[in-house]
């Protein structure tokens, strides 16, 4: 039930509307439009949340609003009083501590609670203080550079300078406030929001999706399955094996089966939570003892049909005559495969394909060993039976 | 989305609300809301304990022993001073939880009444003898924290019932060590644990050991048997492989579990008994001489 709640975040008493049971990381996002937190697991495990509560760092996705109605509650829009930066933020920049910037509002928020409990903090305290903070690009090295940088008072200037200076990144300081604009930080006024409906079963055929009981819900504008969108319509990265929504059958737990959109994030929830899926459950392909198996069934019974994620191979490669063998190769790493049609393909396409891969090493026939990687790499897309190269 | 959501003032109204099937407690929200997060358990109502000031108390007693709330932080009973000379291994324990905002979030009371196997502030709990004060909102009692457990992830409260607090005896001279096995050193639940406690006489022959084991067997567990084996003793090699046996022996690690399988449990049950049980005793040796 929504009511109306005073918080105090950033110095200001600011009234909204909202649930008490919502998360706080919702609430600063979408109800005050203060979007430095960000969602990276919405479980407490990332920390790209974190705020400050009476100068605590927390997960302000593990927070309700309820909890936090007399608290002062600090964002990374409000660490800095001038809107200039503090000087660990300069630190940040200056150091080269933010690559994509997605985790540095969190890691700032933490490193800030460390420097007011601890001013000269070591580096294991450093390190121990963002345990909680996950940063995929940089390895952390600079960050740990920036923060003890700035706990010694150290001066961090902004570089300027001809080729061989190390300047700051052009977006450096919207990162390092909370200003920059990622995907999910961006709305727009009418929006709708939207909800997945998502498999609750590993290996299933879709037996039917009724969407009437959400479609009849006031404010909900529309609910979509698999089976109203193109045909055949597969993404993905070295291989387009994905579904935008499962058709047919779902491949894992928490495959997306159908989309809701609606005038609330509530009403959504609520909409997803009235779709009715109904399934016949298919055996479930879980380790690669059940793979190996000859009867083991077939997650992706078409993966050969499966296109490649390169425009350039796809290019190269005709459609294969009806009587041709289709083999399937591998390129160790990352791993990946790509149909190629033989023996009618002319050599030659086939080596300009390869020269486009420079890392793809000669393949060795191996045609029975299961333990070898290729037959590994297979694996992972469910077909069971070790391949022979036939290729030149 | 948490929809059912209320805030009660005093305790009675608490257990009142949190009686009703399906109600859950809301104290640091670590478990409860990750569990929300991840629609792996439908929540019912949730009954926030913000209010509830008395889960907060924190006293030491004239007899020397400790009173914690329930809704004493993790990072509240790392970094403090007195409990950190006082129960090491509990001080330990709790800064071995999660990361920083965990600790800040986290509590002994859920950590405990989540009851999950690998939870950090068991071991050091049992080997200390814990008393869990509970409470109706009427009338409370008080039992051993080693009776408190019922299965994995099951204790003996009732609904509407909540953990008031710990009273923590006096544990005197001792030595004691926690060890937390995985593959990370933050953010991570215990592959295995143990805590141990040693206290020696003047002699420097052992008196007494208490050895926990985590997440080794469907509750925190006290290895059976742990001061009969040490008694008298000087734990040289010798004695310590033997508790170290019986540690595993006892150990009724899970079947299936997907981080490890139990054959390489049971095994490091003993590596992880022998490294706190040595350093416990060293420790002991080391306090004995001090003092």
């Amino acid at each position: 039930m929504k009511r109306g709640m005073n918080l105090k975040v950033n110095g200001l008493v600011r009234e909204v509307y909202a649930n008490p049971g919502e998360t706080l990381l919702f609430c600063l996002r979408e109800r005050l439009g203060l979007t430095g937190a960000k969602e990276g697991c919405g479980d407490g495990e990332c920390g790209a949340c974190m705020v400050l509560i009476d100068g605590q760092p927390r997960n302000s996705c593990l927070v309700l609003v309820g909890d936090v109605e007399n608290r002062e509650i600090t964002t990374i829009e409000g660490l800095s009083a001038d809107g200039g930066l503090t000087p660990l933020q300069e630190a940040f920049v200056a150091k080269g501590a933010i690559q994509c910037g997605f985790c540095t509002p969190g890691l700032v928020v933490s490193a800030t609670a460390l420097l007011s409990r601890n001013s000269n903090p070591s580096e294991p305290e450093i390190r121990e203080a963002i345990a909680g903070n996950l940063c995929r690009c940089t390895g952390y090295a600079k960050i740990v550079e920036a923060i003890k940088a700035a706990a010694c008072g150290e001066q961090c200037v902004r570089e300027d300078g001809p080729l061989g200076t190390s300047v700051a990144r052009l977006d450096a300081v919207e990162k390092v406030t909370g200003k920059a604009q990622f995907g999910a930080d961006v709305s727009r006024p009418g929006q709708l929001w939207g909800a997945v409906v998502r498999s609750t079963r590993p290996h299933a055929r879709i037996v039917g999706i009724d969407t009437a009981r959400a479609l009849a819900m006031p404010g909900v504008a529309a609910a979509v399955t698999g089976a109203e969108l193109t045909p055949g319509l597969y993404y993905g990265v070295d291989l387009y094996d994905q579904q935008v929504l499962a058709r047919d059958k779902v491949r894992h737990v928490g495959e997306p089966v159908a989309l809701v959109a609606a005038e609330t994030p509530e009403l959504a929830a609520e909409a997803a939570a009235a779709v009715e899926v109904s399934y016949e459950d298919l055996p479930p392909v879980h380790d690669i003892d059940v793979a190996l198996a000859p009867d083991a069934p077939l997650v992706h019974e078409d993966l050969l049909k499966y296109e490649a994620g390169w425009d350039a191979i796809r290019e190269e490669m005709p459609a294969p005559p009806p009587t041709s063998r289709v083999a399937i190769r591998m390129r160790p790493s990352p791993p990946a495969i790509v149909c190629s049609p033989i023996p009618s393909k002319p050599k030659s396409s086939i080596r300009a394909t390869l020269n486009r891969t420079p890392a793809w090493p000669k393949p060795t026939p191996t045609a029975r060993s299961p333990s070898g990687p290729r037959t590994r790499s297979l694996l992972r897309f469910g077909v069971t039976c070790p391949t022979r190269w036939a290729g030149p | 989305m948490i929809l059912d959501y209320v805030a009660p003032r005093t305790l009675s109204e608490a257990c009142a609300l949190g009686g009703e099937a399906g109600a859950v407690f809301l104290a640091g929200g670590t478990d409860v809301l990750v569990w929300e997060a991840d629609g792996r358990r439908r929540l019912g109502r949730v009954v926030s304990l913000r209010d509830l000031s008395e889960l907060r108390e924190r006293r030491w007693d004239q007899d020397g022993s400790l009173y914690l709330g329930a809704g004493t932080t993790h990072d509240e009973v790392a970094s403090d001073p007195e409990i950190q000379r006082k129960y090491p291994a509990l001080a330990e324990g709790c800064r071995s939880v999660g990361s920083w905002s965990i600790r800040v979030a986290g509590t002994l009371g859920g950590n405990v009444c989540t009851a999950a196997p690998s939870a950090d502030s068991a071991g050091p709990l049992l080997v200390y003898g814990a008393e869990v004060k509970v409470t109706d909102g009427e009338s409370g009692h008080s039992l051993p924290l080693s009776e408190f457990y019922v299965g994995a992830g099951k204790t003996v409260l009732q609904q509407g019932q909540i953990v008031l607090g710990f009273r923590i005896p006096d544990p005197g001279p001792h030595g004691a060590a926690f060890i937390k096995l995985g593959r990370r050193r933050a953010m991570e639940i215990a592959l295995v644990s143990a805590t141990a406690l040693v206290r020696v006489d003047e002699a420097g022959v052992c008196r007494d050991l208490r050895l926990a084991l985590g997440t080794a067997a469907p509750t925190p567990m006290l290895v059976e048997g742990a001061a009969e084996m040490a008694a008298g003793r000087l734990l040289d090699d010798e004695v310590v492989d033997q508790i170290a046996k019986a540690a595993a022996a006892q150990a009724r690690p899970r079947v299936g579990s997907f981080r490890c399988d139990p054959e390489y449990r049971r095994r490091m049950v003993a590596v992880v008994a022998e490294r706190t049980v040595t350093a416990a005793w060293s420790r002991a040796q080391d306090e004995r001489r001090a003092s």
